[in-house]
Formats: structure tokens, C-alpha cells, sequence
């Protein structure tokens, strides 16, 4: 059963490798360097702040280049990843998370971030953002929340308010808005924090937090589209007459109760971090099982693996 | 999640049956034009939606081929048995990934479940290095218009790359280094691109054997699990004197090199599959070998009673579609009745 095609494909083809770069030569990463398109956003989108803080994240964090992955799906913030000089994917609408996923389970090497946008997160990738938060799978995930869709021209989302006049709801929003606190608290995400984009001190800390966290850590930014929804969030911005408010101090944040009720708090509501335990991750719980199963073959080579489940048969 | 772990760098396999196939399509048109490497198995079973879910039926060979929208060319692998299932799996991960495609393998509930002994392959020979290839490098642009086979590579997450230039992944059109565009040129270099990889792919196809000889009045076309009902009823044809021979057909997208030279040593062309006759009175495969080579003495013999095919139905069917070719000579198109 041989044909030209069984042959096995040369590795690295004809692409000319280089020799590692040693650990000394390796300085923390510049704007310059981490930037690449500019950004397809209108100008005062509050994703340039995110974007911004993702950049000095990586660059404070001393992060290795070629280790940061970022993915999103379909969106204005779904865009993110062509704005940053690294490895990136920009999938299927809403589906962001188990590419990442994927991603994150096969390389426990790799720092995964994910961007995108209310509707991206909470529409069509509703499902999905349930799963991946109670299987808590390695990564780091903002949503940039600006309640409408941007990109397709203002269209009402799940966290639009009602009464929201949109090009789908021309007399008004009916549905009530989905909490995505809530949700991913409900969902059993083990770090669940808000901040907005109008506090770049603060979003830089959730995601640094977030990305401390060893589990699925889900960041919510507030992140006015200018264009479509101007003003949505100026009752939390002190600038515009509106108050900030972060979590009390005395806050439990591993009180999982409490954390819904924090969420419940109408808008502004609360900023910092809603929720955050410490439970297993899937990355942990799936190389448990692999390593008990490889202690029974150790030593085997692959092929002869396979070669005892063939005898087995004989 | 198969299509994160295959831009990891990792060998990517995912399988389904129907339902589950209509689903993934979405993601199959993105391994498309991302030019990502995935292995899809189908288990084809009753369709269409829920369908028959424990019996037998080849009707997926149409969205294996063309499901997704756009112009998303894919690889369609069909294997023959169990054996063949085996080595169909290798094959289907060499061409993913060295044509950075994804592959459909096209099996169905009666190879599923059967239970088949094969002459032990050498372990040893076949299995390869599949870990992620990490070494740094010194630039790189995955969708080279410029390379010289035509190919796409990728350089996974965690390769490092000199020049600081870091290419992207998508779903969108694109340029060489993965970033958006709506470029009239580029769109239709690329889709060049995507098409002419199946064309490359097609030129290294051995051309399929004929089983019995290259000549006669009646060739059977089948694949997938037909091929042993198929060859038994030649065998028994040919033991009654009729001229009688068959092929089978395990490349589905891209076809096979040499298919119009074979038929053309035959009067009549009739492809066996458990598929609808559909509107026009021929399945699926024999669908997609009329287009191909516009001969309308390709016919069906087809059904969907969610059973494997019984050698005295092929012989009837052929007798019965003999006999209406001698009443009604063809005029191109000729819907047969069962």
C-alpha cells in the first residue's frame, strides 16, 4: 500500500534555520518591536488602550517573543492579533477559545492570550466561553465589552442595554442583557475580574493578575466603540462625571456568592477582581493522565507502543 | 480545538460522522484558506441530519469534497478496508502536512465495525518525528507566492524568528505574511494557490488498477467498503462469461491521473454507491467523474437501504441498467428507475 505520497515530509523544509538566542542577549521587548499593522480602529476606540497595555504587559513581563500567542475571532477587538509583531490567529467568529484551547493543552510552553469582543464572546461563542471556564484551561482572555457590534455597523449584542436603538432593534432593545460577570462566574471561571478602558493603570493589572493566574483567567474591559455606542461608559468614568469604584477591600474573593452579588450591583458597578480560587486546570489534569499512562510504556519508543497493542491482537 | 493544536505544531486529527461533519464545516473551510494541516475522519452512517445513525451509507463524498462556502478545495481520502484504513491514516497525515491542507477520510459504519486481519506492517519503518519543529530562523513568509513548489509552511508558536517579523494566521484573504487584504491580485494568486496544491497533489497519484481486464463491455466503478462485494461480483460475472472488470477509487479529491484512459476501454461505466440516485439518476462519485470528464456513459447503481451492498444486487442492477441501455440507446441524459 505504498504510493509517492507515504513518504514522510522532509521537517522545516527549505526554511534556513538560525542558532537559539542566548538567554543574555535577551532584552525585554519594545513597543516598536511588538507592533506591526496599525490599527483598523477608529480613532478614540478604547481597544488602543488594551492594546497598549498589552504591549508594555509583554514588555514588563520580560516575555519571550517568539513564546506569546495571540488569538481572537471575528471583531473590532478581534483584530488584535494583526496589530501585534508576534505569533497570532485570527479565527472563526466566536470560536476564539477552543482554538486556544488547543493551543494551550498541546504547548504548556506557550503564553495564550485571546481578544475579542462582546459579541464574539457572548453570542456565538456563548457555548464555548461556558466550557472553557469550567475546564478551566491555561489562558488569559479579555473581552473588550462596548455592547453593540462594532465592526458590522451597530447592531444590538448580548450585553447592549435594553431600549439600545440599533439597526436590529430600530424601536428599542426588548432582550435582557446577558451579566458576563455572572456568566463566567456561574460558568465556574476561577478568575473573573472588570476594568474599563479609561483606567490604563488598572486594566494593566488585571491582566497581569489574569495572566499570573494558572487557570483560565477572564478579564471584562469596558471599551467604548466611538462610533456606535459613544458614551455607553461615562457613568464609570471619573473624567466624565462618573465613579470608578473598585472592589472593597474587604471583598472574599474566593467567595463565590459574594462575587454574584458583587456582579449584580447595577451599572457602573464594581472594578478589580470579582473572583479568584485556585483549582486545577485541564492542562495539569490531562498531563496526569498522560504520565501515568507513559510510566507504563517508559522507555518504549513510540512505534513500539503501538507494536504491543498490535501483538496484543495476534 | 484539532485546528489550535495543528498550528502548534502538533499532528491534528479529529473524527466525526455526518452530523458532525456538517458541523466542523465551518472550521474546515478555515483550515482551507489558513492553509492549516488537520485530518478529519468521517464515518459516513444514514444521512442527511440525524439520518440512520447505525447504518451504513457513503452520501458524505459531496460535503467532504465542497462542504463550506467559498471555493475551499480539500483533500477527499477513501479507504478501501480495514487494512487500508491503516495506511490511509499515515497518508492523509504526510499530505496534510506537506501540502498544509486538511484531509477527509472517508470511511463508513460497515468498515467501522468490522473486524478484518492484515499482514503486520513494519512499526518501525512507518512511524515518523511528529514533535513541533522549533528551530529558530532567520525570516520567513508562510503564504510564499514565490516558493518554488507551491507550498505553504508555518512556523508554530515558540519558533523564533530573527527578523522580528512574526506572520499571522487567518481566515481572511491575505497576503504572504498572513495579513488581510482585498486585493483583486492576491485573492486570485492565492486561490491559485490553494487550487494548484490539489493539482501537484494529483500529478503524484498512481493511477488505480483495474481489476480484471483493462478491457470489456461493463467497468464498476466503486469505493470505500464496496470493494469486496464489487471484485466478488466481477468474479462471478467473469466466471459466467460476461465481460465484467472493476475499479475502485480511494483518492476522491483530487482524482486519480489516468480515470478517462481506463474508461474509455470500457462500453459502459457504472459507479456502485450507497448513495442517492439523486434528480438525475447517479450518486455522488459518479457525479463528480461526470463533471470531470463529461461522458455520460458514467452511470449509477445506486441505494439507501442502510446496507452493505449484496454481490447479487450488483449483478442484478448492472443486468437491469444492460438492458435499458440495448431499449434506449443513451442521448446523454437517461434517469434509470429501480
Amino acid at each position: 500500500m505504498s504510493s509517492p505520497v507515504t513518504d514522510i515530509p522532509v521537517r522545516g523544509g527549505n526554511i534556513t534555520a538560525v542558532p537559539p538566542l542566548p538567554d543574555s542577549e535577551r532584552k525585554p521587548l519594545t513597543k516598536k518591536e511588538m507592533s506591526a499593522d496599525h490599527p483598523t480602529w477608529c480613532p478614540g476606540c478604547g481597544d488602543f488602550s488594551v492594546l497598549a497595555l498589552y504591549f508594555k504587559l509583554i514588555e514588563k513581563r520580560k516575555l519571550w517573543h517568539e513564546k506569546i500567542t495571540t488569538i481572537a475571532g471575528i471583531g473590532c477587538s478581534s483584530r488584535f492579533p494583526y496589530f501585534v509583531q508576534a505569533h497570532g490567529v485570527h479565527y472563526i467568529h466566536g470560536r476564539a477559545l477552543p482554538f486556544a484551547s488547543g493551543v494551550s493543552l498541546s504547548r504548556p510552553d506557550l503564553h495564550v492570550f485571546v481578544f475579542g469582543g462582546d459579541g464574539d464572546a457572548f453570542s456565538i461563542g456563548g457555548n464555548h466561553f461556558n466550557h472553557t471556564s469550567r475546564k478551566n484551561i491555561k489562558m488569559t482572555y479579555v473581552v473588550m465589552d462596548n455592547w453593540v457590534y462594532g465592526l458590522t455597523k451597530k447592531q444590538t449584542s448580548p450585553t447592549s442595554p435594553p431600549g439600545f436603538k440599533s439597526k436590529t432593534d430600530t424601536w428599542g432593545a426588548v432582550d435582557e442583557p446577558i451579566n458576563p460577570m455572572k456568566q463566567a462566574i456561574a460558568a465556574g471561571a476561577t478568575f473573573v475580574a472588570r476594568t474599563t478602558h479609561t483606567n490604563p493603570n488598572h486594566v494593566l493589572q488585571m491582566m497581569e493578575a489574569a495572566m499570573d493566574h494558572d487557570g483560565f483567567g477572564f478579564i471584562e474591559c469596558l471599551s467604548e466603540c466611538v462610533e456606535f455606542y459613544p458614551g455607553a461608559f461615562d457613568s464609570s468614568n471619573p473624567r466624565k462625571g462618573g465613579a470608578f469604584n473598585l472592589v472593597p477591600e474587604t471583598q472574599d474573593v474566593t467567595d463565590e456568592i459574594a462575587a454574584y452579588k458583587l456582579a449584580d450591583e447595577p451599572f457602573p458597578g464594581r472594578f478589580g477582581i470579582f473572583y479568584k480560587v485556585d483549582r486545577p486546570t485541564k492542562n495539569k489534569l490531562e498531563a496526569g493522565i498522560n504520565a501515568k499512562a507513559q510510566e507504563k510504556v517508559k522507555g518504549l519508543k513510540h512505534w513500539q507502543i503501538l507494536q504491543q497493542n498490535f501483538d496484543r491482537m495476534k | 480545538m484539532a485546528l489550535g493544536a495543528s498550528y502548534a505544531g502538533r499532528v491534528a486529527v479529529t473524527g466525526s460522522s455526518g452530523p458532525g461533519i456538517s458541523l466542523k464545516t465551518e472550521a474546515l473551510g478555515y483550515a482551507v484558506m489558513a492553509e492549516l494541516p488537520l485530518v478529519v475522519i468521517d464515518v459516513q452512517r444514514g444521512g442527511p441530519s440525524t439520518g440512520m445513525p447505525t447504518s451504513v451509507e457513503q452520501s458524505d463524498l459531496n460535503i467532504a469534497c465542497f462542504g463550506g462556502h467559498g471555493d475551499s478545495p480539500r483533500v477527499v481520502l477513501a479507504p478501501a478496508n480495514v487494512e487500508d484504513c491503516f495506511y490511509t491514516a499515515i497518508e492523509a497525515v504526510n499530505i496534510a502536512r506537506k501540502y498544509s491542507v486538511p484531509v477527509v477520510i472517508l470511511t463508513d459504519q460497515a468498515i467501522a465495525t468490522r473486524i478484518e486481519a492484515f499482514e503486520e506492517p513494519n512499526l518501525e519503518k512507518v512511524c515518523q518525528d511528529i514533535s513541533p519543529d522549533l528551530t529558530p530562523i532567520a525570516d520567513f513568509k508562510p503564504y510564499d507566492l514565490s516558493a518554488s513548489d507551491g507550498l505553504t509552511r508555518h512556523a508554530p508558536p515558540g519558533k523564533r524568528i530573527a527578523s522580528g517579523k512574526y506572520p499571522v494566521v487567518t481566515g481572511l484573504e491575505h497576503d504572504e505574511m498572513g495579513h488581510p487584504t482585498g486585493s483583486p491580485k492576491l485573492h486570485m494568486a492565492m486561490n491559485a494557490k490553494r487550487r494548484n496544491k490539489l493539482r501537484k497533489l494529483a500529478s503524484e497519484l498512481p493511477v488505480p488498477q483495474v481489476y480484471g481486464p483493462p478491457e470489456g463491455n461493463v467497468l464498476l466503478v466503486g469505493w470505500g467498503s464496496n470493494q469486496g462485494p464489487i471484485r466478488e461480483a466481477v468474479d462471478r460475472a467473469r466466471a459466467a462469461g460476461d465481460s465484467v472488470s472493476s475499479l475502485h477509487i480511494r483518492y476522491i479529491n483530487p482524482l486519480p491521473p489516468g480515470l478517462e484512459n481506463i474508461f474509455s476501454g470500457f462500453n459502459h461505466v457504472f459507479v456502485v454507491e450507497l448513495n442517492d440516485e439523486g434528480i438525475y439518476g447517479y450518486g455522488q462519485l459518479a457525479g463528480l467523474l461526470r463533471a470531470r470528464y463529461c461522458d455520460a456513459k458514467i452511470q449509477g447503481i445506486n441505494k439507501t437501504d442502510g446496507l452493505t451492498f449484496k454481490v447479487k444486487e450488483i449483478l442484478e442492477q448492472t443486468r437491469a441498467r444492460l438492458a435499458a441501455a440495448k431499449a434506449q440507446p443513451a442521448t446523454g441524459v437517461t434517469i434509470q428507475r429501480i
